[in-house]
Parts: structure tokens; C-alpha cells; sequence
């Protein structure tokens, strides 16, 4: 099942010296632990640019987006079996 | 790249991996699929099937709008390691490159290496999900031919020895740039695969189908006619289409979507600091038919406005003889931009106001700024994914 969620949450990021990797990120009162970054992408929106990152866990993949001109975060996209 | 926006989503959500996944352009039952994944090959749905014949097919695929950014990022991200492998690399489309190797590698063996080392970090520094398919051979044409027969996900390599027996009893379609139309007229001559082709008179192909029948002799004779050029070609035309979510014969509608698609095509043309003195202009009808017209213009074209005034008066001239459902606007005869003033009316101003327009708009968002004519069309005609070269590295 596939839903477009677009709501605020609270990541918690890792920035090593070559790439950034969201851990955890909060929404809705639950903390999910990121498994695996499978894709990141960028796109600008106008002076804005915008990093997409498509993460998983266990059972969900879920598509966050971190805004560089305000660092926001945003859940976009959720996906689940069944 | 294999299956390549199908890949990419595969990628980007590891739940769809193994099974049946579509890319389309539109989700409507129309909507074309533009890519297919593996697994929804295997079941027969192609490249090019429609939505609702995909979901009679296997009504389990998984069908999804085509993301432009994701596969222009990735792309740009695969192509960059590419470039760190030679100096001399031509991007080809979205999902397909050639590398001149001649000075890195010293033979087939060593551009093998490179090409399976390149594969393979595409796949641990972009995604495992994403398979090359590697050709090595001598020439261009050679090289393609090689990757398109080769193993998907595999290395193929074209020698002058094993050349033969790889052409032989290959349909002629299978090389770059023979099409049916092509074929047929190749069959005419008696020539009915690679290898017929490849044992032709030279002379005689040349005087019956002219310099194109020469290159293709040439092709598969691993003759170079056309090296590897440094980076995207420059556009030979610059154009947009949409399918109409409203078929209609309404021209008012019809006009305000066809003014989009010149503002589409005005902004990359403008991008690229160029101007144009030719024209198509493209209909299609629900039932079948279409309209079209392609002309020289009087003076060349930049501002999105002398776009629209000649492209528009072709649709409010046609008579239509029912609903369109497809529109497209082209744009061509490329040439940089000029600073020649005209006599009839103050034309550089208005190149200024266009230029602050997109200043405004490429630092605020597309569209921040709108032509009148375009207003409340911001949901129709969006960005979609082209094959086009201009891919950034």
C-alpha cells in the first residue's frame, strides 16, 4: 500500500565526512530506525535544494525529504505490504 | 542501464524488487508504460504497452508515475563515475553512454576491467538494484551493438574474430539505426541479416541507399564513421508533448495547453542561450488523424510570446474534426542567440523581460512567475522524463 503523507518529522542524521544518513526519524509518536538507505536524489525547487532520501526498515519504505533552505525535514512517501 | 526507471524505483523502494513493476507517463488507462521491469517483461508487459492492456496482462503489476528528478539524479550520479575513467565520454541519453578508452586502457582485456569495474560500482556506490550492460568493441556503433546482444548485467566484447559469427542470422533490427522501414527496404536488396549486410558490395550499397546505407555497411564492417564526441551534442530541436486529460475540441483550452508547451520549450531554449527559426506544430485526434504543420519562420524565435504566435495560429486556423487528445510543439534550426535588433518592434527588451522572468522563476520555483495565458494550468502538462542527451555531468 502506497500513500502520500508529506508531514513534518524529527530526524536524527549522521554526517560523516563523505555522505549524510537520516537514523531514526519520529512521526506520529514513533520512533522507526532506519535499515538500509537505498537511493538518495536531489532536486531544486528554485534556489532550494531538496535531498530525497528513500529509506526501509523491516517492513516499510518510506521517502524523506530534507529541505537545504529552511533544514527541514518532511515524510513524503510511505509504503507497506498488504 | 537494464530496464533503467523501472530499476531505479525498484531501488529507491526494495519492496517492489521481484515483482512486475511499470513506469508510465500517465496513470491514465491510456498512459504508456515507458519503462518495464524485469519481472513485468517476463510476463509480457513491455516497453510501450498501455496501462489498461498491462493490467489485463497481470493485474497485480505495480504501475507508477515516472519521477524526472530521481532518474536525472541517478543518472548524473552514474555518469560521474563514468567520467572519472576517461576523458572523452559522450552521454548518449538518459541511460546510455559511450567512453573512447583508447590512452586508458591498452587493449580489449584491460577495457574489460574497466568496464566491469565501472558496473560494479555503480552498483555499491549508486544501488544494487542497478545493472549496466557493458559493450567493448573498436568502434561506436560496435560497442552499442555489443551491450544491446550482450548478457543484461554482463560485459560483451566485439572482435574482429568473433564479429562474424555474432552477426550471423541476427535480425537486422538488432543493430543501431535499422528500423523496419530500413529492413525492408535492406530485404529488397536481398540482405536479410547482420551478416549479409556486413558481406555487401560497398559501392553498390552506397548508390542504392545513399550515405545512410553506407554507414550502416560501415557499422557493421567496424569502420568508425562517428568518434565519440566530448559531452551531449548540442540539440538539433527542442520540443514537448502532452496527452490531454480533457479530450476536447474546446480551442480555448487547447490554446492555453499549447502556450504551456511553448513556455516549456521556451525556457530550455533560453537556457541554453539559444534561438529558433523553425517550427512543428502536432495534434492528434481521439479517433485517430491528427493535425500538423512545420515551417520556417520569418525571424527566429527566443521569448516564450514569439513562440506562441506562431504556433498558436495554427490550432485556432485547423478545423477540428474531433476531440484532440495529444498536443506537441517543437521547436527547431537552432542557432545561438543573437543581439540583431528588428526594425518592426523593440524585440530585445522584451528577450530582457523574458531572461528576468526566468531569473525570477529559476530562483523561486517554476512557474512563480506566469504568463497570463497559462493561468491555473499549473497541474497540467508537468515535467516529464525525455530520453534527451543533455544530461548534466
Amino acid at each position: 500500500m502506497h500513500e502520500k503523507i508529506d508531514e513534518p518529522v524529527e530526524v536524527l542524521v549522521k554526517f560523516d565526512q563523505v555522505k549524510v544518513e537520516p537514523t531514526f526519524f519520529k512521526w506520529r509518536g514513533k520512533t522507526y530506525r532506519i535499515e538500509k538507505i537505498n537511493l538518495v536524489h536531489k532536486e531544486r525547487q528554485g534556489n532550494d535544494k531538496v535531498y530525497y532520501f528513500s529509506v526501509s526498515d523491516n517492513a516499510n519504505f518510506f521517502r524523506l525529504a530534507f529541505f537545504t533552505a529552511d533544514l527541514s525535514w518532511r515524510l513524503e512517501e510511505l509504503y507497506y505490504e498488504g | 542501464m537494464n530496464s533503467y526507471f523501472a530499476s531505479v524505483e525498484q531501488q529507491a523502494n526494495p519492496f517492489l524488487r521481484g515483482r512486475p513493476v511499470g513506469v508510465c507517463a500517465y496513470l491514465s488507462p491510456k498512459g504508456c508504460i515507458i519503462a518495464s521491469s524485469r519481472e513485468a517483461k517476463a510476463v509480457g508487459i513491455k516497453t510501450g504497452c498501455i496501462v489498461a492492456d498491462a493490467l489485463k496482462i497481470d493485474p497485480k503489476v505495480v504501475l507508477l508515475e515516472n519521477e524526472p528528478a530521481k532518474y536525472r539524479s541517478t543518472t548524473e550520479r552514474i555518469f560521474k563515475i563514468l567520467a572519472e575513467y576517461t576523458d572523452t565520454l559522450e552521454p548518449y541519453s538518459i541511460d546510455e553512454a559511450f567512453l573512447d578508452l583508447g590512452g586508458w586502457a591498452k587493449n580489449f582485456k584491460e577495457a574489460e576491467i574497466i568496464g566491469l569495474e565501472m558496473a560494479n560500482r555503480i552498483k555499491t556506490e549508486v544501488g544494487e538494484w542497478l545493472s549496466a550492460s557493458v559493450g567493448v568493441s573498436s568502434t561506436k556503433f560496435l560497442a552499442k551493438f555489443a551491450s544491446d546482444i550482450g548478457p543484461k548485467g554482463g560485459l560483451l566484447t566485439i572482435t574482429p574474430e568473433n564479429l562474424d559469427s555474432l552477426l550471423s542470422g541476427r535480425t537486422l533490427t538488432d543493430a543501431w539505426g535499422i528500423g523496419e522501414a530500413m529492413a525492408a527496404r535492406l530485404n529488397f536488396l536481398g540482405v536479410n541479416d547482420l551478416l549479409e549486410l556486413k558481406c555487401y558490395d560497398k559501392d553498390k550499397i552506397r548508390r542504392l541507399l545513399g550515405r545512410y546505407g553506407y554507414y550502416l555497411w560501415a557499422g557493421v564492417n567496424g569502420l568508425e564513421v562517428s568518434s565519440v564526441n566530448i559531452g551531449s551534442p548540442a540539440p538539433k530541436s527542442i520540443g514537448h508533448s502532452y496527452c490531454l486529460p480533457k479530450k476536447t475540441t474546446d480551442k480555448k483550452y487547447l490554446s492555453a495547453i499549447l502556450f504551456k508547451l511553448c513556455e516549456k520549450a521556451g525556457r530550455r531554449l533560453r537556457d541554453q542561450e539559444l534561438e529558433a527559426g523553425h517550427i512543428s506544430v502536432y495534434g492528434s485526434y481521439v479517433q485517430g488523424g491528427s493535425i500538423s504543420k512545420s515551417f520556417k519562420t520569418a525571424a527566429p524565435m527566443f521569448t516564450t510570446e514569439e513562440i506562441a504566435r506562431e504556433a498558436l495560429p495554427v490550432l485556432e486556423k485547423a478545423y477540428l474534426t474531433g476531440p484532440v487528445r495529444m498536443l506537441a510543439v517543437s521547436v527547431g534550426r537552432l542557432t545561438a542567440v543573437s543581439g540583431q535588433m528588428s526594425l518592426l518592434e523593440n524585440n530585445l527588451s522584451k528577450k530582457d523581460l523574458s531572461r528576468a522572468i526566468d531569473k525570477v522563476n529559476n530562483k523561486y520555483g517554476e512557474y512563480t512567475v506566469i504568463r497570463g495565458a497559462m493561468f491555473g494550468l499549473n497541474d497540467q502538462a508537468r515535467d516529464r522524463i525525455g530520453f534527451r542527451k543533455t544530461v548534466v555531468i
